[in-house]
């Protein structure tokens, strides 16, 4: 063996411990601080989405109870509204929620549009969206950003103003790449940009609002999704990330599905330009992570019985 | 009927012998509904359950109709295990909602885990001829109707 591939050896095994070293010191551990529901109790049937409030008011969606509830910052249910049906203020399949300027965002997921509640969870309105909505997200500043869903004109990010009105559209897909291949979770940035998490690629990125890519990154090795045929549809089988998340402090967490080790426990920390900062691992599988403003994070445990509110601690 | 839909037969009958659901079959006809607890989160995959909470009369579920749920229990905790409370807390809310007063039994074996997962059976029973009779899941209005038909012979 030459002195070259000694060194080089020598290098490699360094830079393997050091990477485990890295890893093992940005593990970031999680203390429990609330718990909302849960076996016993019969709080939460199967809540789909969460939102804060500068208050401390936990909002939920409780997709089994088709219900909307809020709770105060211990855990105690303040009120709730909502019943089984597809009129004014009802849900069907009621699936994610925001708070943006006093409002409460949800979204029912047949429903081509936002339903609108005040923070005492009086129904306000219904804004009316051109498609089936996957997602919606508060923005710093006021209003929210929705993604919608269509075959025609995939990969849309739209915009809204604290008064509902529409205030521009992110397209991050021009056509089609191929069924589903356009779903992503997102969450804006309070520098402008937004972030992506494809739930069927392997595809981390960050956009600018005037539409450009400022990077993407994968995090499983740019592994494509097993493809399966449905009904002469061919679909994507292997999920990537089931929800992405930002902290005060601007730090991404993008939460694995069936491709992370711990399917819907893994989280990966990025930092604001795409790199690994840390990792941790949810006790439960999640479906979805939310920041409050102080940084606690909450998750489902239970099968969706359960939320859960943590500290996360840095080493 | 096939080594599949008999063992499933024997086990149902095995369940129902075993006293885990009383009551008395309408005219010795009873609807044994499997269902996965997984399947109560997707609308499409449970929307037939609604229409038979719609379809049927409180008394007719209640004398002719039975449920067996099954759920994930991956350590085998069984009754009174964790995940065998929240597939009751779950089922209660869920039969709430769609006016499901059916009697109803917890599979805390997993004995009917493997025929199952991830879906739904329902299963007609006569018990004068021994006739079983097995329909396709989702059931969608055809499949409601003919078990109200069945019921009604």
């Amino acid at each position: 063996m030459g002195r070259k591939t000694r060194f080089g050896g020598g290098l490699l095994a360094w830079w393997m411990a050091a990477s485990a070293l890295v890893q093992a010191q940005t593990t970031v551990r999680l203390e429990e601080v609330l718990t909302i529901g849960g076996p016993d109790s019969d709080a939460l049937l199967q809540w789909t989405g969460v939102a804060t409030d500068g208050e401390g008011a936990i909002y939920v969606l409780d997709a089994m109870d088709f219900a909307l509830k809020k709770f105060d910052s211990r855990g105690r249910l303040l009120g709730r509204t909502g019943r089984q049906g597809q009129g004014p203020g009802e849900f069907s399949t009621p699936r994610w929620l925001a708070f943006a300027g006093e409002r409460v965002y949800a979204i029912d997921q047949p429903v081509f549009g936002l339903l609108v509640f005040d923070r005492n969870l009086a129904y306000q309105k219904t804004l009316p969206l051109p498609a089936m909505v996957d997602g919606v997200e508060a923005r710093p500043g006021g209003g929210v950003a929705v993604v919608v869903s269509s075959y025609d004109s995939p990969g849309r990010i739209l915009f809204f103003d604290p008064d509902g009105r529409p205030a521009g559209e992110l397209r991050y897909m021009e056509k089609s790449e191929g069924f589903l291949l356009d779903k992503v979770t997102f969450i804006p940035a309070s520098d402008g940009g937004i972030y992506l998490g494809y739930l069927f690629q392997d595809k981390v990125e960050r956009w600018t609002l005037s539409g450009d890519r400022s990077w993407s990154r994968h995090l499983f090795g740019g592994k494509k999704s097993e493809m399966t045929t449905v009904e002469g549809f061919s679909l994507p089988r292997d999920t990537f990330v089931l929800d992405i998340a930002l902290d005060s402090r601007g730090r991404i967490y993008v939460l694995g599905g069936k491709q992370a080790k711990n399917r819907g426990r893994d989280v990966v920390i990025l930092d604001s330009s795409g790199g690994q900062v840390g990792a941790l691992t949810l006790p439960e599988p999640s479906h979805c992570l939310h920041f409050d403003d102080r940084d606690y994070l909450y998750v489902r445990a239970d099968q969706g019985v359960t939320l859960k509110k943590y500290r996360l601690v840095f080493p | 009927m096939s080594l599949a839909g008999r063992r499933l037969a024997v086990l149902v009958l095995a369940a129902a012998a075993a006293g885990s659901l009383t009551g008395r079959p309408i005219r010795n006809r009873s609807v044994y509904l499997l269902i996965d607890l997984d399947i109560l989160a997707c609308s499409p995959c449970s929307d037939w359950l609604e229409e038979i909470g719609r379809a049927l009369p409180p008394e007719v579920q209640a004398a002719a109709l039975r449920a067996v749920v099954t759920y994930r229990d991956p350590d085998g905790e069984g009754a009174g295990g964790r995940r065998s409370r929240i597939a009751r807390l779950q089922w209660q809310g869920f039969a709430r909602h769609r006016r499901l007063v059916l009697p109803v039994a917890f599979d805390d074996g997993q004995a009917f885990r493997e025929t199952v997962a991830g879906g739904a059976a329902a299963l007609l029973f006569d018990f004068e001829t021994g006739m079983v009779k097995k329909l396709s899941v989702p059931l969608g209005r055809t499949g409601v109707a003919e078990i109200m038909a069945f019921l009604s012979r």
